[in-house]
């Protein structure tokens, strides 16, 4: 009877701490209206930990919406830049269990109209193991007259808010209420749940890539587990600004947490160590006017002009600095599946600073794309109808 | 007879109408107090006059300007000239009301024309103290100080500088001071893992 009662303590011993080893990976897209925005935060939640980061619309250059995953969310609780009322809200904040926080980044600049700081938190479903509840804790801040620049309490509006309810893993599901607050944008989120140490990397990767991946991964003499990569893809943009035209062709970036990886999909040899890897898609904005004008009618566009780009990180050793890292870019600006290979794979040793992390700015090629869908004619001339135009570049930091 | 006083004061002056004449002899011819008052009045009337007459030799100026027929001429030429006068002061009054009839609308003009220089200001100062604040944001963010692109409601627009935009002054790296610092990689050839498409 004993043993019984103890194994019987032992199974739940083991189940709990079966549950306590599950993670999610929890993704948050929001896009613009005209669908040529797209920002996605995604972020690997182990544990207890919570996903916190911040939404704002810009007040200054072009009012679109800005993203970032940010622990402690958006920086308005700063005292030297909002006074006593920083004071007052840190304590609503505080009472309601929202994280204490020390951001500094943006403390320079109330350019926002509207901010919105968050914090998730992903609890298990005990009724179903398909879905989970998120209660999501929100603090809505927006600046009473946008044509004033705030310098005291009163000029600012404070909202806090609760939301809890139930959402199926493995599927977006939509944030209305993101949406009645920032209203020229639709919110997505997505919650997948896995195992660590069970991921196996189904991707569809260039053999020559992988078989220096395998190298790479031999090479690792990284042992240490406790750092993970951070990946941020920013487009600039300097193309001719005209009114209108300027605004429909804006940037997307992309927030991404790499995740690790042990195995991947159809190579027999396991990874001598693990590697990261994430993948950032953004939409592909055509900087000429007449065929963007021209495709905007066709109904394949959204699924073609889509541009993807896999960034997989094999850290190979620390040093005072940072850790060193080969890193594999491998990226398609357009869906297009045909089996024509039009951009060029990439793997490059760097350093990656402790503090600062590394910026990688990627080339400019001369690709071409004609093709038809559906019926629909498209002739791309990537260098002159994109590249030209932009600096496209990948950073890559550390989260300890 | 009510008033007898009064009446006699006015028979005395002359100034007693005709008709009421006949009622206020034949009373003064009943009363003889009243003739009696008659009698004095008169009396005083015409001592007056004679002491009038007596020093009217002893003044320096005519007493009898207002009323002597030869001054009437120069009495008359005078009612001209304040006839002319005021003839003069009506004109330049009604002149004086239609312009400022016309002043008011100027100056109701102007009022407007004060509110929407006002205003504009108002809009100007908004946008410069937005494009300081900006500016003073950038230039914290900036290496190289140099002006980015702004576009204000008030239609001031910087022209971009592709340069400065080139050197990641744009509208992400801006944003990011540490994605702006953080160290740079660029890809040379050497980095591409197959050989580079082009043209294809």
């Amino acid at each position: 009877m004993e043993k019984n009662i103890t194994l019987f303590v032992l199974l739940a011993f083991l189940n709990v701490t079966a549950q306590t080893k599950d993670n999610y990976e929890i993704k948050i897209t929001a896009s613009s209206n005209n669908n040529l925005r797209q920002i996605n935060l995604v972020k690997v939640i182990k544990n207890q930990e919570t996903f916190e980061g911040y939404f704002y619309s810009r007040k200054v250059f072009e009012p679109y919406l800005v993203a970032k995953i940010n622990d402690g969310g958006f920086s308005f609780l700063d005292s030297e830049v909002y006074g006593n009322f920083a004071d007052y809200l840190k304590e609503k904040w505080v009472d309601n269990n929202f994280v204490d926080i020390g951001l500094s980044e943006l403390t320079q600049a109330p350019e926002f109209t509207k901010a919105l700081s968050f914090n998730i938190s992903i609890l298990r479903n005990k009724k179903s193991a398909d879905s989970v509840h998120l209660f999501i804790k929100c603090a809505e801040i927006a600046l009473k007259d946008t044509n004033k620049i705030p310098s005291k309490e009163t000029d600012l509006s404070l909202k806090l808010d609760y939301k809890y309810f139930s959402i199926p893993l493995n599927q977006d599901v939509n944030l209305a209420f993101l949406t009645q607050i920032f209203k020229d944008s639709d919110f997505k989120i997505r919650i997948n749940s896995f195992k660590e140490n069970e991921r196996i990397l189904d991707e569809d990767l260039n053999e020559a890539l992988l078989n220096k991946l395998l190298i790479s991964a031999k090479e690792s003499k990284f042992k240490e587990q406790d750092y993970n990569f951070s990946v941020q893809f920013c487009r600039n943009i300097f193309y001719p600004m005209k009114d209108e035209v300027a605004k429909k062709y804006f940037a997307s970036v992309e927030c991404a947490e790499a995740l690790k990886y042990n195995e991947i999909k159809n190579v027999p040899v396991k990874l001598a160590n693990p590697v990261y890897f994430t993948s950032v898609d953004v939409p592909f904005c055509l900087y000429n006017e007449s065929k963007m004008e021209k495709y905007s009618k066709y109904k394949t566009k959204e699924a073609i002009l889509q541009a993807k780009y896999k960034i997989l990180i094999v850290p190979i050793s620390e040093s005072v600095e940072g850790i060193t890292a080969d890193v594999f870019i491998s990226y398609t600006k357009l869906q297009l599946n045909d089996g024509i290979k039009r951009w060029t794979p990439i793997m490059k040793r760097m350093t990656i600073n402790y503090r600062d992390g590394v910026r990688i700015e990627l080339p400019k090629e001369n690709w071409t794309a004609n093709f038809t869908r559906s019926g629909e004619q498209y002739d791309i001339f990537g260098y002159y109808d994109y590249e030209k135009f932009i600096d496209e570049s990948i950073y890559i930091s550390l989260i300890k | 007879m009510k008033d007898i006083e009064y009446k006699i004061s006015l028979f005395i002056d002359n100034e007693l109408p005709e008709n009421e004449q006949a009622d206020f002899f034949k009373y003064l011819s009943e009363d003889k107090d009243s003739r009696e008052m008659l009698s004095d009045l008169n009396k005083m009337k015409t001592g007056l006059k004679e002491h009038y007459n007596d020093i009217k030799g002893d003044m320096d100026f005519p007493l009898t300007l207002v009323k002597g027929n030869d001054n009437e001429k120069k009495y008359k030429t005078y009612f001209y000239y304040a006839a002319a006068a005021s003839l003069l002061f009506l004109i330049l009054s009604i002149s004086l009301l239609v312009n400022a009839q016309f002043y008011k609308e100027d100056i109701n003009k102007s009022k407007t024309v004060y509110e929407s220089v006002k205003n504009d200001n108002e809009k100007l100062k908004n946008e410069i103290t937005q494009l300081i604040t900006e500016k003073s944001y950038l230039q914290t963010e900036s290496h190289d100080k140099k002006t980015v692109i702004l576009k204000t409601a008030a239609g001031i627009k910087i022209t971009p500088n592709k340069n400065t935009i080139k050197n990641n002054e744009s509208y992400y790296t801006f944003l990011d001071n540490k994605i702006k610092n953080a160290p740079v990689v660029k890809i040379s050839k050497s980095d591409f893992i197959t050989q580079q498409m082009i043209g294809n």
